[in-house]
């Protein structure tokens, strides 16, 4: 990566942190960059989505989230005039969060879907997807293409369990097995253990994924919701190393209830 | 203390999820699996590493544990450091901050780890320990002239017949190889020959390179074995950490 593209990147990642007026400008959903006003994105690359030898369209390469809306509030990736179906017992959990307590900021992993403001990159092969991502810490989500079901008692972790396959040009991945400790977005939208996602991306074009988890937890939603959101891909960039816990200085400034920074 | 922390975290493997057995392992008649059948290979007729790698004990304490004294011959410097490391029984070390531990160390936990062997120009090893991942790029690119330094270091692959050969540096300064906490410094280049032998077994040979804290380069061998049928666990380190309040040393 060049040095031009690894100082915008940092300068991205102060701002959108310390900026409330991003915030603000955070687009209820679509394609729309939310800090494009400040750091214009290089042009997505267009052309077809690429192909490999098993006529399997090829997600491999390097995104961006194109918005960051999900991880302000996870609503924003609804359609028009829907709401959130949370159960009273989750707008109480909600309501008591405390933004020093966001994993996130604690330098735990994010769960699904909370995967902005950071680059991350899809890789490919006949029995497995990865998901690398840069941040918020350095790790990496597997998602098993080889048909195995998910086990039927899974212990509870961050990612989850996850399988997945192709509707046509689409990938599918259902997930369970998540804890119920990560949280949705900076608002603090919490989640069971009994949480369950499906998750499908579409390479509409070489430069464009396109991303709709349907989000199903009877024990926090009333019923199942799916928010949408895409990705641009990098090309010619590659991951940096994000190392969350060195010399972290963050955590103990932070001041009052979960909401976006 | 340490030592039962790691005893107490890897009884979950063999109790956790992944009983399914792996698609494409040769077995023997009573369907275990062939760990002595031929290395796979992939389409370019490279040896194919994927698969799920432990390394076979004991290196995780003090990675030069087969060498024979001077072997490891230290700068001045460095050998007053590794000495108050050792005297302080390694309570600096970064690895218990849950900071990535880096390579060559992440080679030698007790944790094992998944080389993904890719047909796009980038062969991936995913860490259990951690939670972390570490990208070499096969696609004939050069080292950066001026990296940012990292504790993974920028890997460069090729292939030496059937070996896989990575080249790394851009590494931290300040780096610790081992728990014992042999250091490694920003000088620090690393080869690690990769030598799948047979389908259970990788020979790995890495010679650590650090003028800046050795007087010359170091090698280390090691044998790793297969875990097929098995599969990594999430191992999230900042989740309730409880064992660095617990560092005894002075």
């Amino acid at each position: 990566m060049d040095e031009l593209a690894r100082k915008s990147r940092a300068v991205t990642a102060f701002l959108l942190l310390a900026s409330v007026n991003v915030v603000a400008q955070a687009p209820a959903a679509g394609n729309t960059n939310s800090f494009a006003n400040i750091i214009p994105l290089p042009p997505a690359p267009t052309g077809p989505a690429p192909r490999l030898a098993d006529g399997h369209v090829d997600l491999s390469g390097v995104w961006r989230p194109a918005d960051n809306a999900l991880i302000y509030d996870l609503s924003l990736g609804l359609p028009k005039g829907e709401t959130l179906p949370l159960t009273p017992e989750a707008v109480k959990i909600k309501a008591g969060r405390l933004a020093k307590d966001d994993p996130e900021a604690n330098c735990l992993p994010t769960g699904v879907p909370r995967i902005a403001p950071f680059p991350w990159r899809i890789l490919q092969t006949p029995t497995h997807i990865f998901f690398l991502f840069e941040g918020n810490i350095h790790s990496y989500r597997q998602i098993f293409m080889d048909g195995r079901p998910h086990p039927p008692d899974p212990d509870p972790t961050w990612y989850g369990h996850s399988t997945g396959r192709w509707d046509k040009d689409t990938l599918i991945i259902d997930t369970v097995g998540f804890n119920d400790r990560s949280w949705f977005d900076y608002e603090g939208h919490p989640h069971t253990e009994r949480l369950h996602t499906s998750e499908r991306y579409t390479r509409s074009s070489l430069g464009m994924l396109t991303e709709e988890v349907t989000i199903d937890d009877p024990g926090a939603y009333t019923r199942p919701f799916t928010v949408r959101s895409a990705h641009r891909l990098l090309s010619n960039d590659e991951l940096i190393e994000y190392v969350c816990q060195e010399n972290e200085k963050d955590t103990r400034h932070l001041r009052g209830p979960a909401t976006p920074p | 203390m340490k030592i039962a922390a790691i005893l107490s975290i890897m009884t979950p493997v063999f109790a956790q999820w992944s009983n399914f057995p792996t698609p494409g392992v040769p077995r023997l008649p009573d369907g275990k699996p062939n760990l002595a059948a031929p290395a796979p290979k992939m389409p370019d007729g490279h040896p194919d590493l994927s698969g799920v790698w432990v390394t076979r004990g004991g290196y995780t304490g003090d990675l030069a544990r087969d060498l024979k004294n001077g072997e490891v011959s230290f700068q001045p410097w460095a050998a007053q450091l590794y000495q108050h490391r050792r005297d302080t029984m390694s309570r600096e070390d970064p690895q218990a901050r849950c900071v990535l531990s880096g390579v060559p160390r992440e080679n030698v936990v007790p944790y094992p780890f998944k080389i993904v062997n890719t047909t796009n120009g980038m062969i991936v090893i995913l860490y259990e320990a951690l939670h972390s991942y570490r990208q070499i790029y096969m696609d004939g690119r050069k080292p950066p002239k001026d990296p940012n330094p990292t504790w993974m270091g920028y890997s460069i692959g090729h292939w030496d017949g059937d070996t896989l050969v990575v080249e790394s540096s851009g590494f931290v300064d300040g780096n610790w190889l081992d728990n014992n906490g042999h250091p490694g410094t920003e000088s620090l280049h690393l080869t690690e020959r990769f030598h799948r032998r047979d389908f259970g077994h990788i020979d790995l040979q890495m010679v650590i390179d650090d003028p800046k804290a050795y007087t010359k380069p170091w090698t280390v061998n090691l044998l790793l074995n297969a875990n097929p049928d098995t599969d990594l666990i999430e191992y999230v380190c900042d989740e309730n950490e409880k064992d660095v309040g617990h560092l005894v040393g002075k």
